[in-house]
This record gives structure tokens, sequence and C-alpha cells, in this order.
């Protein structure tokens, strides 16, 4: 045993993590194909992935069970996957970034930003649907067009105010630029519930259902064409961190320190906020507000690999988490889907319950 | 090129309160300079503008005959590392990690750490006595052990000056002396803030001794470190003798400021 572990020198033993993670990856995509309403097999799942990929389609798959994984199921995985990963790698960065262990994605306001934006987008297409017929079902008002063109918009934007905000409250200068970040983030955060709080009081019953619904978190809308825009973001962010990964990890060691070997920190700190506002911003319009994951995979991950700090392995954790979590929630319930963001908090807390005993144990 | 560094008329101000008025120096050549005052004598904020972490409300600082906002970032961590007095809790990273980022001025965007920097990051640690800690978890250091791998990091930067604030503070005597032993065998140009005038008398080549922001006196210890400047800045009563191992001056304070026991 000694030996082999003499053999995985530290750096070709993240390489064979990294390897199992990707495999991991691979095969949770088959297996999450498996869950449905419809029944599909894990060697017909596997064979339809050959056959996107140019492979001939085996006689026994179902032409429509194909249909089913490669234009339903596939885009729902790829987005939950983008959403895990998005969301840990941002909570890492931000971890670096302000020093706090606490820090999640949501930390300046955009949840409470998006949220806002979503109720103003929903308040105004409720209104202006009220006048069809089609608004006459209730929850319909949430599923026409308009609507849907809109909501990730009006979250977007939300999030975005929110972000410039909290930017413009905390200035651009070193000095104690982390706890003026930390406070105008809550400040802002408060400031926007509120408004949301306030719209959705003089709103229908109708908006408020739709907006807990959207909030909780969910998959379901997922496409081939929503997928572009967080993917697109997510590469670009990934190639942003890891240009910066030895300068991000400096300043975790102190303004001072990362100053002293060269690296802007007032300003690397703006833009690694711009660039985790972004993802977070893009995901939450297009899943919803989603919890506990960015704060939860990048403490996993330091506990379980300590002193190993790859962002290939915090995102290939987060969208792994986050792909289980969406087949839990399409499974647990026969007929019904279960909201996302409920499972990722009872995931959460339950992992921070474990933290504190296994803490007071040492 | 000789390494140096004046500075001429430094001062900094914090809300009109100087914390640096006028100082002006210039040190040459290889050695170990140490910085010495009583609190809130301005050592630390010295240090901070001759590293840019504070930008002086007026004077001039030059290194290598060049003024400090000549260089760029990259160049100035090449020239000058630091090891600052205190770190905030680090998160879970190795030892090994924390020495790694002393090469962040010698890389570009996307390259790892090829075997040389390896070869480098070893050295380093075996520099400072931490062979084989490369996977140490750093936070579970010992405070002379974290100083090390914190040297050793700046040693990794490969700079011509390293500056360090009150690098024995938290060290037990016997790592205090090997601190400051490590750093003279370096063979860089030192310059630090030592609190412990007896550790600065035997280790420094010269000293410069602060006073509420203003710069009394420099020299070689025994030039600087008489009772009556150190009854006059530190306001302690003591005698000062030759060290029986190395000339250098070795003060005996004297104790009860109470008025209790005798004065001399």
């Amino acid at each position: 045993m000694r030996a082999f572990s003499a053999l995985l020198r530290p750096v070709e033993a993240q390489g064979v993590l990294t390897l199992l993670l990707m495999a991991a990856c691979i095969l949770s995509m088959v297996f999450a194909g498996m869950f449905g309403a419809a029944d599909i097999g894990f060697r017909q799942a596997f064979s339809v992935y050959l056959h996107a990929l140019g492979a001939p389609l085996p006689a026994d798959v179902a032409y429509l069970d194909s249909r089913i994984l490669l234009e339903l199921r596939l885009p729902r995985i790829l987005l939950a996957f983008v959403c895990g990963a998005g969301l840990a790698l941002s909570g890492w960065a931000l971890q670096l970034v302000t020093r706090n262990p606490l820090a999640d994605p949501y930390l300046f306001g955009i949840s409470a930003g998006a949220s806002l934006g979503a109720i103003v987008v929903l308040s105004l297409t409720a209104g202006v649907g009220a006048s069809s017929a089609a608004a006459a079902a209730g929850m319909a008002a949430s599923d026409s067009w308009l609507s849907v063109l809109t909501l990730p918009t009006g979250a977007f934007v939300g999030a975005s105010v929110s972000v410039l905000l909290v930017l413009a409250l905390s200035g651009f200068g070193l000095q104690s630029q982390v706890e003026r970040m930390l406070l105008s983030g809550v400040a802002t955060s408060f400031l926007f519930s509120a408004l949301g709080s306030l719209v959705l009081y003089f709103s229908s019953p109708q908006v408020t259902a739709s907006l807990l619904f959207w909030s909780l978190g969910s998959f379901a809308r997922a496409a081939w064409d929503t997928l572009m825009v967080p993917w697109l973001v997510f590469g670009l962010f990934v190639l942003f961190l890891l240009i910066n990964r030895r300068e991000l990890l400096a300043m975790s060691a102190g303004d001072e320190t990362a100053h002293s070997l060269g690296v802007p920190v007032a300003r690397l700190r703006i833009i690694s906020l711009l660039m985790c506002s972004l993802m977070t911003a893009v995901l939450v319009a297009s899943c919803g507000g989603i919890g506990f994951v960015g704060l939860m995979i990048p403490h996993i991950v330091r506990l379980m690999f300590p002193a190993r700090q790859s962002l290939m392995i915090v995102a290939m954790l987060g969208g792994l988490l986050m792909v289980w979590v969406d087949v839990l929630a399409r499974a647990l319930l026969p007929s019904q889907e279960l909201p996302v963001g409920v499972i990722t908090a009872v995931l959460g807390s339950g992992f921070f319950l474990v933290l504190l005993f296994g803490r007071r144990d040492r | 090129m000789n390494t140096s560094i004046s500075v001429s008329d430094l001062c900094w101000q914090v809300n009109g309160q100087p914390l640096l008025d006028r100082v002006s120096f210039h040190l040459a050549g290889r050695g170990m300079y140490g910085v010495i005052g009583p609190n809130g004598a301005g050592k630390s904020s010295l240090l901070r503008c001759l590293y840019r972490f504070i930008r002086p409300t007026c004077g001039e600082i030059l290194m290598n005959g060049r003024p400090l906002a000549m260089f760029s970032r990259r160049e100035f961590a090449r020239l000058v590392a630091v090891v600052p007095q205190e770190l905030p809790p680090l998160f879970e990273l190795s030892c090994e990690a924390v020495v790694a980022m002393g090469l962040i001025p010698h890389k570009g965007w996307l390259s790892g750490n090829n075997a040389d920097d390896m070869r480098r990051i070893n050295t380093a640690l075996g520099e400072v006595g931490l062979e084989g800690y490369n996977q140490r978890p750093f936070g579970k250091l010992s405070g002379g052990e974290k100083q090390r791998a914190l040297i050793a990091r700046a040693l990794v930067q490969q700079p011509k000056i390293l500056i360090l604030d009150e690098p024995t503070s938290h060290l037990d005597v016997r790592f205090q002396i090997e601190v400051l032993e490590l750093l003279k065998r370096l063979d860089v140009f030192v310059v630090c803030t030592i609190h412990d005038l007896n550790l600065a008398s035997a280790l420094c080549d010269e000293l410069l001794l602060l006073d509420r922001g203003r710069l009394v006196a420099k020299g070689k210890p025994s030039e600087v470190l008489s009772e009556r400047l150190l009854g006059e800045v530190f306001g302690v009563c003591c005698t000062v003798e030759a060290h029986p191992q190395h000339g250098n001056p070795l003060i005996h304070y004297f104790y009860g400021y109470n008025g209790t026991s005798e004065h001399p």
C-alpha cells in the first residue's frame, strides 16, 4: 500500500483523480439519462449517445427513446452540470478573493437582485396576459412565450444591477476593500429583497406562485437553444480562472503578500467579482436561485483533497452533484418533480452539521 | 550592478498625522539592515513604502538608482520580495503551494510548474531547513516553521532585496537566532524590522533607529545603540557593554519604573 501511494506522486495523483472524475462525469451523463417517465436502459442510453456522436443506431433502440434522451434529457443534464460547476467555481473564487470561508455566489445580492427582476417581469407579463384569454388558467401566464422570453432576461438584469450597485458602493480603492464589498453586498441584498417583497405584495397570487416555483430552482426549462449562453459564459469563466489561478491563490494569503508578488490586487478582485457575478447571473436566470452548492463544494474539495485546490476538481464535483440532485428531484416522487433548491438546501445543512460535529471531535 | 536603496525626504501622513517625517538614508551593498524603534515609530510604514504597498505623501525612493514608480509590477516583484508580519488564516494549502506562490512574477499565463520550478521550490525549502515538508498543510505548521516557509517563498521569488516585517516575532530564542542567521547567510540585501535590540545588535550590519516617524540614528550597532540614545528614544535605563562573542553592544536593562527601585 505504501509503495502504491509512493508511486502516486502528488502531481500524478491529481491527474488520476481528475481522470476518475471525468470518467464519473461521462458515466453520470449515461446513468442520469435513464431516469424519467420513459424507461431507457443503460446500454440503450449509451448507444444513443454514441449515435449522437456519429455511430449507427442499433436496431433494438426505439427512435422515440433516442429523441427523448437527446432532445429532453441530455439538455437538462448538461444544464444541471454547468449550473453545478459554475456555482461551485464561483464560490471557490469568491472565497479566495474575499478570504471569507462563508462567501458564496449570492454574496453580493445577486439572488435578491435576480428575484426582483423576475418579480417585475412576472408582474408585468401577468398584467399584459390578464387581458388575454391565455392568462385565465393562472400559472399559464408564466408559460406564455412572453414570459419565456423575458423571465431569464429580467433575472439577469436584476442580478447585474445589484452587482453594479455593490461595486459602486464599495469603491475601487484597496483600503479595506473586502469589508466594504461584504457590507455593501448585505445592504444591497436587503434593499432588493425589500423592493421585491413590496412588488410581490401588490401582485396577484399567480405571480407569487410562479416566483416561488422559479426561485426554488428547476432544470425543466432546459433545451438546446437555452444551453448556449450558460456554457459559453462557463467556458470564458474557466479560462479566466485558469489564467489567474496563481494570483487568486496568492490573494488568499493577504493583500500585502499578493501585492508583493506583483498581483494587481484591487483590480483583480473587482474583475473576479464581475466574472463570478456574470456566471451566477446567467445561471440564476436560466435555472433559478439554487443555494448551497457554491458554498459547499469548495469546502468539500478542501476537506477531501487538502492542499490540492484544482479548479477542475471543484468544477467537476459541482457538476456531478447537481446532475445527481436533479436525478433525485425527478425520481424521488413517482409523478411529480421536487424543486432542486430544496434538495441542495437539505444536503447543505446536513453537510454543515457534519462539518460542525467533525470539527468538535478533533 | 550593486544593490542600493536611497530614500530622500520621505513623508507619510494619515489624516494630517505624520507617521513618517522627512526620512532620508542611503543603503548600498549586500548586507543586513535592521530597522529598530519603539512601537508606533513608523517601522512598518517605512517598510510598506519601500515595497510600494503605500504611496508616500512626499519624498522619493530609489532602488538601484531608479524611482519606485518606474518599475512594472512584475519587475518590482522580481527585485523585491516581502515577508509580511501577519498572514490571514490560509485555506488548506500545502507548504509547497505556499512556497510556489513565489513563482508568480516568473510565470506567464497558463504555465504550470515544471521540473526546474520544483527544483527551485525544493532548494528553497532545504535552505530554510524544511526538506520534505512539501505536502504538509501550511496551517498545521508551528510558528517558526511558518515563518521559515514564508522565507522560502520569498527565496523562490529570487529577489535582490528581501524585506521582512518582524521576522522574529512569535519565535522562541533559538528560532529567532536561526531565522536571522539564515537571512545573513543568504547573501541578499535584507531590510527587516526587529524588536529585540540585542538580537539586532548581534546580527545586523547596520541599524536605522526610528522615533515618532523620524530617523534618529543610522550606523553600525556600536554607533546607534548608545545608552543616551536608548534612554531618549525608548525611555529605558540601561548600560551597554561589548558582547563577549562578537564585540557588538550588549544591552543590560534596569527594571522598575514605578520609582520602587534605584536608577543609576
